[in-house]
């Protein structure tokens, strides 16, 4: 009797394994610890101005000839800033200060181009670009914009996002119920890499099949000095990774009307209904979280105080000091991207600070310029 | 004699599995590759214009995913719109693009 039962432990034994190997790297049950709550009470108060000690302008040099429109994501590394415009599938690239450095613009079936950039991430030596339809991520060097080389990756991603040395984040959510993508995905909406792309470490935020995003996102992902923060319409929170720290710390958010989870909803519906949602994921920083609120047809920029747990806006008749929705962070403070001269002017004529005459020319030729916030 | 036919089911019936899951990913690459062919063609023939633009409304893409994307032009200081638009991308069963209802630069 012993010697029959021996085989059957073994296969339970085998299946055991087969099966924990296949789900082991969810994280369906675990509880994220939440560490903050982003709550928004109407009507909100529009104190925003007073929260910004002073404004600086970083003139986007020769920005009227590289034009930089329709900028869907902004990355910054240690010396640049990078501008991708999602429409021209093309990456500008600026320092610091504002000098145009080089771009990466090369569209097409070479070996050394990409069929599109659906996104991209960068370091400090690389930028890697998400190129969907040839299943490969494209790196270049942030040095130089150089090809380097190319990197098969088993899915399709919207976006990624560099964590650290040899840890990548990348997300997949599907937001079209009319749509299929024609690879089999990872089981969460967000999952790590090594720097390989090839092999996923964890995975996050499991979904099923019939889940579908209310509308896309520009950007999943964004940056400060020390997390990476992510957000979808999946739950009604956003999570901030830490380097090698395989569970995301966690911020509630709890808006007015808040669009429904767990039940498709179309994003016309939402607007016809009202429902607010977070119409991009925060720009965190230690003491601030700036944020967008949809709501209708529009959405508008807001800000948390972290200690005061207090939300604000800017108010309607006066521009002074109005923060304009971020597009990065750099130094702990707020970066906003500006490209149009009719909004620069209104900004100002309703009391914004002007900005020198140089940036004044370069925005009315067309060209752009980032205005920077101190906060207090 | 009834162990050993026992141990060999149970590789025979691990091999199995290992052989079929094999199977199903190279089919499924196989699948993606074809995809992938026309959907280059299908990108490379859609260019146009200086900004790239994915061939405009109504352009279809028989392999591109149909990319539910909200306008975010500024329309103030404030505010932002948020209508939705579709924007063909990466790697799907056909997508049709589309502009936002508002701001015809998509």
């Amino acid at each position: 009797m012993n010697n029959m039962k021996k085989p059957h432990i073994l296969f339970l034994v085998i299946c055991v394994i087969i099966v924990g190997c296949k789900t082991g790297n969810n994280q369906d049950d675990i509880e994220y610890g939440c560490i903050d709550t982003l709550s928004v009470q109407e009507p909100v108060d529009s104190l925003c101005p007073q929260y910004v000690k002073d404004i600086t302008y970083i003139r986007l040099e020769d920005s009227n000839k590289h034009i930089i429109s329709e900028v869907a994501k902004v990355e910054v590394n240690k010396d640049k800033f990078f501008f991708y415009n999602r429409l021209a599938h093309r990456i500008n690239v600026y320092s610091h200060s504002g000098q145009f450095l080089f771009e990466i613009n090369h569209r097409g079936n070479g070996n050394k181009e990409y069929m599109e950039i659906a996104n991209y991430t960068v370091d400090d030596q690389y930028i890697y670009i998400i190129d969907n339809v040839k299943n490969q991520v494209v790196i270049y060097s942030a040095l130089n914009g150089e090809f380097k080389e190319k990197r098969s990756i088993p899915f399709i991603a919207w976006d990624m996002e560099y964590l650290a040395e040899n840890e990548f984040l990348f997300t997949f959510l599907p937001n079209n119920p009319e749509g299929g993508v024609a690879m089999k995905q990872p089981h969460g909406s967000v999952w790590k890499t090594d720097s390989t792309f090839a092999t996923i470490q964890q995975e996050y935020f499991p979904y099923t099949d019939k889940y579908y995003e209310m509308v896309g996102k520009n950007y999943y992902f964004t940056k400060n000095d020390k997390n990476v923060v992510f957000h979808s319409y999946q739950k009604n929170a956003i999570f901030l990774f830490k380097e090698h720290n395989d569970y995301p710390q966690c911020i509630n958010v709890v808006l007015p009307k808040p669009t429904p989870t767990g039940k498709y909803i179309s994003f016309d519906d939402v607007i016809k209904q009202d429902y607010t949602y977070l119409s991009a994921t925060p720009f965190v920083i230690e003491k601030y979280i700036a944020f967008e609120m949809g709501k209708g047809a529009y959405s508008e920029t807001y800000l948390m105080d972290r200690k005061e747990k207090s939300v604000v806006t800017t108010p309607e008749e006066n521009s002074h000091n109005a923060l304009l929705s971020p597009s990065a962070i750099i130094d702990n403070k707020f970066v906003a991207y500006l490209s149009d001269f009719d909004l620069y002017e209104e900004l100002v004529l309703y009391g914004f600070q002007k900005a020198d005459n140089e940036t004044e020319t370069i925005l009315k030729e067309g060209g752009a310029c980032l205005i920077v916030y101190s906060m207090k | 004699m009834k162990k050993k036919v026992i141990t060999l089911s149970c590789i025979a019936a691990v091999a199995i599995a290992t052989f079929v899951g094999t199977k199903t990913i190279q089919s499924n690459a196989y699948e993606s590759n074809g995809l992938l062919i026309q959907n280059v063609e299908a990108l490379a023939q859609s260019d146009a214009g200086d900004q790239g633009d994915q061939g405009g409304s109504g352009f279809t893409h028989p392999t591109a995913y149909p990319y539910d994307m909200k306008c975010e032009v500024r329309v103030s200081w404030l505010k932002k719109c948020g209508q939705h638009y579709i924007s063909c991308q990466g790697s799907g069963y056909g997508c049709t693009q589309t502009h936002c209802p508002t701001h015809n630069a998509f």
